[in-house]
């Protein structure tokens, strides 16, 4: 009886250390020695400042600085030796895109960028600052410049018999409102504010890329390459997969063996995710498709994008 | 004599059948909800925090540990009612609470699950050992399960088999028509929507 309790609480002992030694490795790293990390974080979609969910849309999409804060923060917090970010995204938001290069440039550790089928304008703006960037022959990059559309819905306002009145202080207040077509003072303006925001995506890629901004300035066309020609360019370091990339975050943190650990979305953006598309067919049923269109494009706002 | 909780785990351990039928008797829900939790817990931490990753995780370690202890005591009162009915298809007649207590203790052996993760800190080989040991439990778990519905409904060791499978794979069954269900629902959402 007594020889049972012992085995009994022997066992509970080890089964008790055991489980403290598996949480102390899966949540404090440092405390038990561990092969050296690499984090592997996957950013795809639009770049964008969080979108505020609302009834149909119900999580935030594409790339925003406060996930790439969070994922950067949690690579640090693990303690990986260096980070690769798998890109794809056909840029976005200015502010987003430049929030997140910030980002990248003050990361204390060596990322590098392994780009997907598509990173363009703002997508090459966030990468232009990571210590390299890697991607396949037929990645396309590169689309160095600035956009900002306009929608005029007058017509399809007077189809729907939908007045707008703006009541404003100061001339410009709507002028990127899509309920009328811009004056010519204001399209100067709009291309004033474009010009602008181009010489900033110019100083930036000079600096990360460190190439002559009067080359950033010829290469800047809006223009998309292929990544071989992004290559000669001087746009990319390197023409291979997320493997290459891996390898090559590997020989900037001085590391020859290591460990992956990939950097997964949370379960609420895994759930909800999904059904900002599905919200919009929802709405679509609920409102008719053509004034689901309109209210979409009534909040299109004709800011300068990457 | 009133047994507690680690008399009935060595009792499962050391003299599975009398003790299994006797929780199926005595009906210790209480402590087969522990159990239960207890052994799910520290098979996700072996799984998911120690053992050999998967290769790509949609969702974070952490979070899976935290969904499969909260998704134990729903899967427990659900197998315990497949088995339930597949018992009675088979002419069996038991305590519901008798076969749920007696599979929530089947579970033990996952009690030991961060002992063998243990092994993966020998790199390759003790991740294959971990994988080979953690079979060993589950096969372990099966046993006692099958014993449990001995001990539950009074049959043979045949009929208790038999009666694990079928509510085995009913599990299958509900899963084919559920997602059957889901597929309907969503064809027609989208083919409204798109109409």
């Amino acid at each position: 009886m007594r020889a049972r309790r012992i085995i009994i609480w022997v066992l509970l002992v080890v089964i008790f250390l055991s489980t403290v030694i598996i949480l102390l490795k899966g949540f404090a790293p440092g405390v038990i020695p561990a092969p050296h990390k690499i984090a592997v974080i996957h950013l795809s979609g639009p770049i964008q400042e969080t979108a505020a969910p609302s009834l149909l849309q119900l999580s935030p999409q594409g790339i925003t600085p406060e996930r790439v804060r969070n994922f950067l923060e949690r690579a640090e917090k693990d303690g990986v030796r260096a980070v690769v970010l798998r890109i794809e995204s056909p840029g976005g938001s200015v502010g987003a895109s430049q929030e997140i290069a910030k980002m990248i440039k003050e990361f204390p550790k060596p990322i590098v960028i392994s780009m997907g089928d598509l990173v363009v304008s703002g997508g090459y703006y966030i990468s232009a600052y990571a210590d390299a960037i890697v991607a396949n022959p037929g990645s396309l990059t590169g689309s160095i410049g600035v956009i900002a559309v306009h929608l005029n819905l007058e017509e399809l306002l007077k189809k729907w018999g939908i007045e707008i009145e703006t009541i404003i202080s100061g001339k410009h207040k709507d002028m990127f409102m899509p309920h009328r077509k811009l004056t010519p003072e204001e399209r100067e303006i709009s291309q004033r504010i474009c010009d602008e925001l181009y010489a900033q995506f110019i100083e930036t890629v000079a600096q990360g890329r460190k190439l002559d901004k009067e080359k950033v300035l010829e290469l800047a066309t809006g223009e998309i390459f292929t990544a071989t020609q992004a290559l000669k360019l001087g746009l990319i370091d390197e023409i291979g997969g997320l493997d290459t990339a891996i390898k090559r975050a590997a020989k900037l943190a001085g590391i020859e063996r290591y460990k992956i650990v990939r950097y997964a979305p949370s379960l609420f953006e895994i759930i909800f995710g999904g059904l900002s598309e599905f919200g919009f067919a929802l709405k679509a049923k609920i409102l008719g498709e053509e004034l689901a269109l309109l209210l979409e494009a009534l909040n299109h706002l004709s800011l300068p994008r990457y | 004599m009133k047994r507690g909780i680690l008399d009935w785990i060595w009792g499962v351990i050391t003299s599975p059948m009398p003790t299994l039928r006797e929780i199926c008797g005595e009906k210790p829900v209480g402590w087969a909800i522990v159990v239960v939790l207890v052994a799910f817990f520290l098979s996700g931490i072996a799984s998911f925090l120690l053992g050999p990753a998967p290769a790509e995780m949609p969702i974070s370690p952490g979070t899976m540990v935290i969904l499969i202890t909260l998704m134990a005591l729903p899967i427990a009162f659900i197998w315990a009612g497949l088995v339930q009915g597949a018992a009675w298809i088979l002419k069996g007649r038991g305590a519901y609470f008798g076969i749920f207590s007696g599979l929530c203790f089947a579970d033990v052996p996952y009690l030991f699950s961060p002992i063998i993760a243990l092994l993966t800190f020998l790199g390759t080989i003790g991740n294959i050992l971990f994988s080979i040991f953690f079979f060993g439990l589950w096969i372990w778990s099966i046993v006692l399960a099958i014993m449990a519905i001995r001990g539950n409904y009074g049959f043979t060791t045949g009929r208790a088999i038999a009666t694990f499978f079928l509510a085995f794979v009913s599990i299958f069954i509900i899963c084919f028509i559920t997602g059957f269900i889901i597929g309907f629902v969503h064809a027609i959402i989208i083919g409204i929507a798109g109409a």
